[in-house]
């Protein structure tokens, strides 16, 4: 258990000569070496420095040129060390959100209950119907994908992501697009999951990531400038708080 | 673990169907186009053959002439020439009156015409001769020795009279002559055959059963109509499936939550369940109509027993492997979208199809030996071979030929499949 939290869910995230390209000339993404542990892992960076390639690497939907990612958890059972599968271990909510566009927001619940859970009806469970609730998707059930705002649909995709209880939750910008009041609805669905779920998430809002994170990753072209708790990121940074470090 | 991989794949596909909007959506389209011509392959079999129209005469190009004899000119009046018999009758040899009378491919065999069903038809056969008459140069006469070599082979052995034609050059010289014409009156005629028609082409497992050219022509339109909704929907059906998910945001949810080689495919099975779909509905409905209009038993168990069925299941299972290659070739020119190389898949294997299927209508035209094992040959290649294979409904290459096509498009279908995975790989990354 990290002594800096005492939180179960906690990840580490492990890369070894990581180098990352989409074509033979540039480098999208080179981390040489890295190890951080945490309950919620920031990436942090601005636009094109290479936050959701990493994100997509860790889920093997980008293929690494030369070393590995992996993001690992101990396993309460046997106490080793294990590493998370996209396929059954980890939820990804991507920036744009996703719900299909000609299908009911309750049949979209459906099918990834059926997918990762065999059970076709686990949204209509109480625990969740409360949590679609608090999310304000269960207004929202009978609508179509296509009915949805760009919001609406990260709200839905990150409610499917929560059903499924995943061991890590990866959100790619999950607040931007999102209201007031559905943006500190899943901040307090973030942090009542938090025991039991690990959470990476890339944002922009600092505001936002320092109330939820305890670990950080800053990124720049690609290369990873810092890394760490947020007192050390901040402190690398060079700023009083994590946000004037960033401004910086 | 690719076993376990293919059941996650099959699991995802079936998952995604089972949402009934997206199940409706992506199969209801294929069934609708399969409905569609299906009615227009009814309405096409309605059409009245010539509703207007004369022969075309001197001074004018005549196709068929110009085909069979290189000009366009009536013929000098035809050589009638009843076969001499020697010997006792039941071991009689029959042989032609001179050296005149040798049988060309543009001559016309009557035999059995001395027979009481001959007799019965003996006004028919005046009224055919003189139809021919300008476009075929000797008409035979004899019991059944001048048959061989003969373009038209009038027969009155069996019940029912036969005509059977040989090659493409003498069926059009055969429709021109029959064809309607303006008599002395003004009034229209045509002559009408009193039994089966057939057509047999060099290189062909069974003749061609004609029941009317414009029911032949009908059959073929129809089968063209399939060839074109099949592949249209085949080049489209793996890029829509695609396009549907990309566009909701949901590939690359779905593919870190299954993997990109088990959510590709998953995207194949539910492409491919959407042009069976289609084939569903159109190949028994286009079988159905063909053997409505050959005048076999049109009901499904006697059709299936009937030869021409038992052959269709290798032929099914032939245009399928051949429809999935033609598919997963324009696929990966939706996947390298970005690329220029994507151009050549999306052209190439078009340009292939078209390129087969004219080689393969010369060669029906201009049936030399050479050219028969030419059109084997090419029927039997995935892509050249696609159209012909399809048009097999009509015109039938020898078993052999479809199940070489069906084993070499399965094998690359096998190849490409796997290459397109990794394909869709970096595809993914692009998104």
């Amino acid at each position: 258990m990290n002594p800096l939290n005492p939180i179960n869910a906690l990840v580490t995230l492990n890369s070894k000569g990581l180098q990352v390209g989409y074509d033979r000339q540039s480098i999208a993404l080179a981390i040489p070496e890295l190890t951080i542990s945490g309950n919620c892992i920031a990436l942090l960076g601005h636009n094109g420095s290479g936050k959701s390639t990493l994100l997509k690497t860790l889920l093997k939907l980008t293929n690494a040129r030369h070393g590995t990612i992996a993001a690992l958890q101990v396993n309460p059972e046997t106490g080793a060390e294990e590493i998370l599968s996209p396929q059954t271990d980890i939820a990804f909510c991507p920036e744009a959100g996703s719900v299909f566009l000609d299908v009911s927001v309750d049949a979209y619940l459906a099918f990834w209950g059926r997918l990762r859970l065999n059970d076709a009806d686990a949204h209509h469970s109480l625990p969740n119907q409360a949590l679609l609730s608090e999310l304000g998707v269960l207004e929202l059930r009978r609508k179509l994908g296509r009915e949805l705002s760009k919001g609406q649909r990260r709200r839905v995709h990150a409610a499917a992501g929560f059903l499924i209880k995943p061991k890590l939750f990866l959100f790619d910008e999950p607040f931007d697009g999102l209201d007031i009041r559905h943006t500190s609805a899943l901040i307090s669905c973030i942090e009542r999951l938090k025991p039991t779920t690990s959470f990476i998430i890339s944002s922009h809002r600092i505001d936002i990531v320092e109330r939820l994170c305890d670990a950080a990753i800053v990124l720049r072209d690609g290369r990873v400038i810092t890394s760490g708790t947020l007192p050390q990121v901040t402190q690398a940074l060079g700023g009083a708080t994590l946000s004037a470090g960033m401004m910086g | 673990m690719y076993r376990v991989k293919q059941l996650k794949a099959i699991k995802l596909a079936f998952s995604l169907l089972m949402i009934p909007q997206l199940a409706l959506r992506l199969i209801a389209m294929p069934i609708a186009i399969a409905a569609t011509a299906l009615f227009f392959q009814l309405w096409l079999m309605s059409l009245t053959p010539r509703s207007s129209g004369e022969r075309v005469e001197i001074g004018e190009i005549n196709f068929p002439r110009q085909i069979a004899y290189g000009a366009s000119e009536l013929r000098p009046k035809i050589l009638s020439c009843k076969w001499l018999t020697k010997g006792p009758a039941a071991s009689a040899i029959e042989f032609p009156p001179g050296y005149a009378c040798t049988v060309a491919a543009h001559d016309v065999a009557f035999i059995g015409y001395e027979t009481a069903n001959g007799s019965k038809f003996a006004k028919q056969q005046q009224d055919l001769l003189e139809r021919l008459d300008g476009f075929f140069e000797k008409a035979h006469f004899c019991k059944s020795s001048c048959a061989e070599g003969a373009g038209l082979v009038v027969s009155f052995t069996d019940k029912e009279p036969e005509l059977s034609v040989n090659g493409f050059s003498n069926l059009l010289l055969l429709d021109d002559a029959v064809g309607p014409r303006l008599n002395n009156t003004d009034a229209r005629t045509q002559f009408i055959f009193p039994g089966r028609k057939n057509l047999t082409l060099a290189g062909l497992d069974a003749p061609i059963l004609l029941s009317g050219l414009q029911r032949q022509i009908s059959k073929i339109l129809g089968a063209i109509m399939l060839i074109i909704c099949s592949v249209w929907l085949c080049l489209r059906a793996h890029k829509r499936v695609l396009d549907y998910f990309a566009s909701s945001g949901s590939l690359l949810p779905l593919a870190a939550s299954a993997g990109p080689r088990t959510l590709y495919s998953a995207l194949w099975i539910v492409s491919l369940i959407r042009l069976l779909a289609f084939l569903a509905v159109s190949v028994p409905g286009f079988m159905a109509l063909k053997a409505s209009q050959l005048s076999i038993p049109t009901t499904l168990p006697e059709n299936l027993a009937s030869h021409e069925f038992a052959i269709s299941f290798p032929w099914i299972f032939a245009v399928t492997a051949s429809l999935v290659l033609t598919t997963l070739c324009a696929s990966v020119a939706d996947l390298k979208s970005r690329k220029l190389s994507s151009v050549l898949w999306r052209v190439v294997p078009l340009l292939l199809v078209g390129l087969g299927f004219l080689i393969w209508s010369y060669s029906l035209v201009a049936a030399t030996p050479e050219l028969v094992t030419v059109r084997h040959i090419l029927v039997a290649l995935p892509l050249l071979g696609l159209m012909p294979l399809i048009a097999a409904a009509v015109v039938q290459p020898p078993l052999s030929v479809i199940i070489i096509h069906a084993l070499l498009a399965s094998g690359l279908v096998f190849i490409v499949a796997r290459k397109n995975a990794r394909w869709f790989a970096s595809h993914l990354e692009d998104t």
